[in-house]
């Protein structure tokens, strides 16, 4: 079972420990050569205007960097992107200004909209397919604890798969500028256990008629 | 071979309307898009200003969304892309010895779009419902006429047309300027850094702007009842359209002022670019891979093929290493004063490396994912676009204002300007970065308080205004500056490059005598061999 | 001057590549072809270069070519401006009505009639410069 969460920690600590290095490299780089040569009386500056096969073996190097960067960006995109063939729960999302639609298997729906945000309930460990898409304008669904989100257009369907491996209450948000009221146009996820969530159904079910 | 001008006396208004000389020219667009630099950031002071609390306090949702619009608006279309073809129109000519543009009037039609397009952009601000607000990119459903409907949002599209038509007939003048009127002598691989960053630039323009017209055109229509787009496709269609514009564009507003920086560096530190050829293909890559990536704005959205554009993204980052390796290779082992245009120009190399080390970030589709349409991304491109290109615009203004206006500014000053700009730009920026990781969307007018982002909201704000003041500090540099009677000369800085070989500042064929060109900064070679002046008056010699 | 043409044919060729590359991974058509068309045109532009090459003559030149040895630099142009503003006053008209887009036409047409006139000037000038 994939963890979106995981997958984005996982990548993010390859990414950014190598930005801030080569940022710092360069930064001292940087200061080195401002510090070092700065103009003295008797200072001739080199003369040296190239020196090309240090510089292409750089740019190999720099080839290498992305490659490197590219497959482990290309494995964990497999693993975020594929999409189940049995979920444990089919999830129909219909996105709105400025609410968001939960609709569930059973006929049960949350909403929670712009004037009142309201909090929706899925299961722990389990597979969870999003059906996404939209009545008017383009939003887009974004869970920040889940480091994922998918746009919701009018006319299709996206599809985007979650899981939520540990129990708790996550926020959730609109993240495509929808109109008026895009900043309120948020939501409540609480994961919970599978057989806490089903009687939760249930009752959901029976409430929304 | 000289050339001679009838000089014609014409009052000087005249100069503002109708001047095909590109100096005057290029001195009209870069105030006109100073002008807009600073309604643009007033409108960022008034976004801050509410930002700063959680709740609505100074506007209303509806005005919110017209400030980040228009803020955006007006800072792309109409500040930092007409200041990047501003600096070419003044400094191309001058650097390739010539004694003007290619078709100064096509260019004056393109000054006139430009201005009409701002204006018209800006009296969005006048009608009932209020000027664009659909933000920069305009998405499509929310622009439809449903949606955002009124005069203003009309008049935004119509706006946008207009000045980009101005930038298209600007670029074509650079072009055709920098393939024809090269001086005896000057290949192309003995063109300054800077007017390299704008061949490359004018190839964007020409390739990638048409686009904007054509999908703003459509989008016009679209309002207008005809249906253009429709449906999941149509709005990916949208997009695809609008970002094949969109990114082209974040790369016509950096290598200019990529340009101005290398020069700057490579002149105050007494040598020519370090690694020139090597720059020279690497902007060939860089500008084409700009032209290739643009879908990575379109990751979420599940219409495009991620991967591909996950390769070229990531790719930018060799040519990128390619200018870093040059600027380091010019700073070490070279004899460096540390002048204002210096100073900004290795800011503009560290804090670009901010925005630029996020966009290989963003680059990759799983980690957009979480970052996309955040504050994160917000982050990112004002790393790039101001914490960066604007820092090389002001590298370029300190080093050839004494050219164009036969003054230089003050050290002192600029120092100040430096300093607080550096301090304003990192505290308004920096924080989006974990403001964004925490889940924080843009264009949210306002944000619970639960979610403890008001202390970075407001050394944020905090920051916005210490900008501002850096700008004045700046403008109080200009006018100071201007009254000054101490000429600065035809080369105060030890220049490599022919602009600094005629007067400051020039006459108006720019070159009474054009000196030898024997490689890409050729005054630096005729001064190694004795045979031109180092920092003195020079003599007029006759034509 | 022909060679100068050669770095925009690399970078035509640079986006050739891109091209096909989206043709090969895209599902979308219309993005090979954004990219296709921005190829095309730039190598149309180089291919423009190559045709039409044309140098400034330098100084050994210009004594076997006296009557390049004096060129024609407008210092002002009105009738640009007034082009400029036309295209603007018809755009304008598609939201404000008609009678926009036919007083642009009417500005379009004295502007470029502006400009044909300070051309002649120009080349009248010239001639008699040259004399």
């Amino acid at each position: 079972m994939v963890d979106t969460g995981h997958e984005y920690h996982h990548l993010f600590s390859i990414y950014v420990p190598i930005a801030v290095g080569v940022w710092l490299a360069i930064a001292l780089a940087t200061g080195y050569g401002l510090l070092r040569y700065r103009r003295r009386p008797g200072r001739v500056p080199s003369g040296r205007h190239e020196a090309q096969v240090p510089e292409l073996t750089y740019a190999a190097l720099l080839v290498g960097v992305a490659a490197m960067l590219l497959y482990f960006t290309f494995t964990t995109e497999s693993k975020v992107d594929a999409l189940p063939r049995k979920p444990g729960l089919v999830l129909h999302v219909t996105a709105g200004q400025w609410n968001w639609r939960f609709n569930y298997p059973n006929g049960a729906s949350v909403v929670s909209s712009s004037l009142h945000q309201r909090v929706m309930q899925v299961p722990t460990n389990t597979v969870i397919l999003v059906k996404l898409h939209s009545v008017d304008v383009v939003h887009s669904l974004w869970i920040p604890e889940r480091r994922i989100k998918k746009d919701a257009f009018p006319g299709a369907d996206n599809e985007l798969k979650l899981t939520f491996p540990k129990a708790g209450t996550f926020s959730g948000a609109c993240a495509e500028f929808c109109g008026l009221h895009h900043a309120e146009m948020r939501f409540g996820v609480k994961a919970v256990p599978r057989p806490q969530f089903d009687a939760w159904l249930r009752v959901q079910a029976g409430a929304s008629g | 071979m000289s050339t001679i001008a009838a000089r014609r006396r014409a009052p000087a208004w005249t100069s503002v309307i109708g001047a095909t000389d590109h100096k005057t020219l290029g001195r009209n667009l870069l105030i006109a898009a100073f002008a807009f630099f600073i309604a643009g950031g007033v409108l960022a002071l008034l976004m801050r200003l509410e930002l700063a609390a959680p709740g609505m306090q100074f506007v209303s949702h509806d005005t919110y969304s017209e400030l980040f619009t228009m803020h955006g608006s007006t800072m792309i279309y109409l500040f930092v892309t007409p200041l990047a073809l501003a600096l070419g129109v003044y400094l191309v000519p001058l650097q390739i010895g010539a004694a003007d543009i290619s078709a100064p009037r096509l260019a004056n039609v393109g000054f006139w779009l430009y201005i009409t397009g701002g204006l018209t952009l800006e009296s969005g601000f006048l009608t009932a419902q209020g000027p664009g607000k659909a933000g920069w990119f305009a998405t499509w459903p929310l622009s439809t006429s449903g949606a955002t409907p009124g005069t203003g949002m009309n008049l935004w599209v119509l706006g946008v047309i207009m000045s980009a038509l101005g930038m298209i007939a600007i670029g074509v003048c650079l072009l055709g300027t920098i393939m024809r009127r090269r001086a005896p002598g000057m290949t192309l691989l003995r063109m300054p850094p800077f007017t390299w960053t704008q061949l490359v630039t004018a190839l964007m323009v020409i390739g990638g702007f048409p686009v904007l017209v054509l999908v703003m055109t459509l989008l016009y229509l679209d309002r207008q009842g005809v249906h253009i787009f429709n449906g999941f496709e149509g709005a990916i269609d949208y997009q695809n359209l609008f970002w094949f514009y969109g990114h082209p564009v974040v790369y016509v507003m950096f290598f200019p002022f990529v340009g101005c920086a290398l020069e700057a560096i490579a002149t105050n530190t007494g040598r020519r670019l370090f690694g020139y050829r090597l720059f020279a293909l690497s902007l060939l890559l860089f500008t084409a891979l700009s032209m290739s990536v643009w879908a990575h704005h379109m990751y979420t959205t599940g219409g495009i093929t991620n991967r591909y554009f996950a390769f070229t993204s990531t790719a930018l980052l060799v040519p990128a290493g390619i200018e870093y390796f040059d600027m380091l290779g010019t700073l070490i082992g070279g004899s460096i004063i540390y002048r204002t245009s210096l100073l900004f120009g290795v800011t503009f190399f560290l804090q670009f490396l901010v925005g630029g080390a996020s966009g290989i970030f963003v680059a990759s589709p799983t980690l957009d994912y979480h970052a996309h349409d955040g504050y994160f991304v917000i982050a990112h491109f004002h790393y790039t676009l101001f914490a960066g290109s604007i820092f090389g615009f002001f590298a370029g203004v300190y080093h050839w204002f004494p050219k164009a206006f036969g003054v230089t500014l003050r050290e002192g000053l600029g120092k100040l300007h430096l300093v607080l700009l550096i301090i304003g730009t990192n505290m308004t920026f920096f924080p989006m970065f974990f403001l964004g990781q925490e889940g924080m969307p843009r264009r949210v007018a306002t944000y619970p308080r639960s979610t403890g982002w008001e202390t970075l909201n407001t050394v944020e704000t905090v920051g916005a205004f210490i900008i501002a003041l850096a700008i004045v500090v700046f403008l109080w540099n200009v006018v100071v500056s201007l009254r000054s009677h101490v000429a600065a000369g035809p080369d105060p800085w030890d220049g490599q490059s022919l602009e600094w070989a005629t007067s400051s500042p020039p006459p108006r064929h720019n070159f009474d005598v054009l000196p030898p060109v024997r490689s890409y900064a050729p005054l630096l070679d005729l001064k190694k061999a004795g045979e031109w002046p180092r920092r003195r008056e020079l003599e007029e010699t006759p034509a | 001057m022909r060679r100068a043409a050669i770095p925009l044919l690399a970078w035509a060729v640079l986006l050739t590549c891109s091209a096909v590359g989206l043709w090969i991974y895209s599902h979308s058509w219309l993005n090979a072809t954004l990219i296709s068309a921005a190829a095309a045109l730039t190598y149309l532009i180089a291919l423009g270069f190559v045709i039409r090459h044309r140098r400034m003559p330098d100084a050994s030149e210009a004594r076997a070519h006296p009557e390049l040895s004096v060129r024609a630099l407008p210092d002002l142009s009105f009738g640009s401006a007034l082009i400029g503003i036309a295209i603007a006053t018809m755009i304008f008209g598609a939201e404000f009505g008609l009678f926009l887009v036919y007083i642009g036409l009417g500005l379009l047409l004295f502007g470029v009639a502006r400009l044909i006139f300070e051309l002649r000037a120009e080349r009248r000038a010239l001639e008699e410069a040259r004399r």
